[in-house]
């Protein structure tokens, strides 16, 4: 009788440990359900290519060779890059300009879209963690454009806000005669608000939106998407525009976040 | 003790597929499927009030570490319903507001959130319902090999 009276204050000790755990140790209740979201992507991925490589047969193969090719192409230009990185460090080191960040990309699957049953953000989660060097507020992008930054980090897991949220200020530069800036302000998948525009400045259709680099956040010169019009004309001297993102937010498979290593 | 082992582990397995169910079942105007509230409700249903409140708060910890939300947002909701159904006459009348209740609690706390309040609470009813038609027999049924009953 004692000794199951025991047992039974053992496990509810060990029931309140972890109830425990998980309300001060979040990261930990993410790192918990990691292994089932990551076998669970894994599987509807390699059967999704799987599929695939059967419906496409030779023209796999073909596209394998070329593939290849790029790699070897494309390792090549990263050999060059990479000498005329040292150069330039070393002329920044000699004119006495400050030496910038170092670290690299960090390629990772997404995971998940926006948290559980009730996300209140625009959010991504994505299978790279602090365990790869990734920290809170690290940019996050894909060759196209810009995705949004690091806003959390568990050891094997990031959770990334993504620019749609209205919640993600991000200073932007759009491309044509003059410089003229504005504060992209979130919006949907499909379209962004660009808020703050000078209402004095043409802007040409279809230009170009770059991350200014103003702000610390994000590096200048990450292409955000195409201006496409001015919704609104107001009489104050700013306005805002409508910017088609670069990114497709809806498809998005894999990321590279900046990492610090 | 051997009872109460497997209970406990019956919860930490809930709770681990629960939050994967969540993050990658499909989302519709930013709602999703609240497995863990509804996990919450059936124990609040059947486990003894212990059971239920403690199951209640681990439930909303990891609802707030994978929605990431400010700490104790769904910790205070999960557990005031839990204590709400348990001594209620009829538990099971919570399982379709919830849901939507928890879209008002969250709107409180974060008014500036994703996506309309109004379109949430109108998804939120039938993702709810449809969350409460799949646990509420899975867990009854693996309820009844660890005798969750109290």
């Amino acid at each position: 009788m004692k000794a199951r009276t025991t047992g039974t204050l053992a496990v509810a000790v060990l029931a309140a440990a972890g109830v425990l755990a998980l309300v001060f140790w979040r990261g930990g209740a993410v790192d918990a359900a990691y292994p089932a979201e990551k076998a669970a992507r894994s599987f509807w991925r390699g059967a999704a290519a799987r599929l695939s490589g059967a419906w496409r047969g030779a023209r796999a193969g073909a596209e394998n060779v070329r593939l290849r090719r790029e790699v070897a192409t494309l390792a090549m230009a990263m050999d060059d890059l990479r000498r005329a990185e040292e150069e330039n460090d070393r002329l920044r080191k000699a004119l006495g300009y400050q030496e910038r960040a170092g670290g690299g990309w960090v390629a990772a699957e997404v995971l998940s879209r926006g948290g559980g049953a009730a996300s209140t953000r625009r959010t991504i989660r994505v299978g790279k963690g602090r365990s790869s060097g990734v920290r809170p507020g690290a940019v996050v992008r894909v060759p196209e454009g810009l995705v949004g930054v690091v806003s959390e980090v568990s050891a094997k897991t990031s959770e990334v806000l993504l620019i749609t949220d209205p919640s993600r200020k991000v200073s932007c530069t759009v491309e044509g005669d003059g410089r003229v800036t504005g504060i992209l302000c979130g919006g949907t998948d499909d379209l962004l608000v660009l808020r703050h525009l000078d209402a004095r400045a043409e802007v040409p259709p279809r230009s170009m939106v770059l991350t200014s680099g103003l702000g610390g956040v994000f590096p200048a010169g990450i292409p955000v998407g195409t201006f496409v019009r001015h919704p609104r004309e107001s009489k104050t001297p700013l306005r805002e525009g409508e910017v088609l993102p670069a990114v497709d937010f809806t498809a998005l498979e894999d990321v590279f976040i900046r990492s610090e290593r | 003790m051997k009872g109460e082992l497997s209970r406990l582990a019956l919860a930490a397995i809930v709770l681990v597929l629960g939050a994967a169910a969540e993050e990658l079942l499909p989302k519709a105007a930013f709602v999703g499927f609240p497995v863990l509230l509804t996990a919450s409700l059936f124990m609040a249903c059947r486990a003894s009030a212990a059971s239920a409140v403690a199951f209640a708060v681990a439930a909303g910890a990891v609802e707030d570490a994978i929605c990431s939300l400010p700490a104790a947002t769904s910790v205070s909701f999960f557990t005031a319903v839990a204590v709400a159904a348990r001594w209620s006459r009829v538990p099971r009348a919570f399982v379709p507001v919830a849901f939507p209740c928890f879209q008002l609690w969250l709107w409180l706390w974060r008014p500036d959130m994703a996506g309309s309040v109004f379109v949430r609470l109108l998804v939120s009813v039938p993702f709810g319902l449809a969350a409460a038609a799949v646990v509420f027999p899975v867990l009854g049924r693996a309820g009844r090999e660890v005798a969750i009953d109290g």
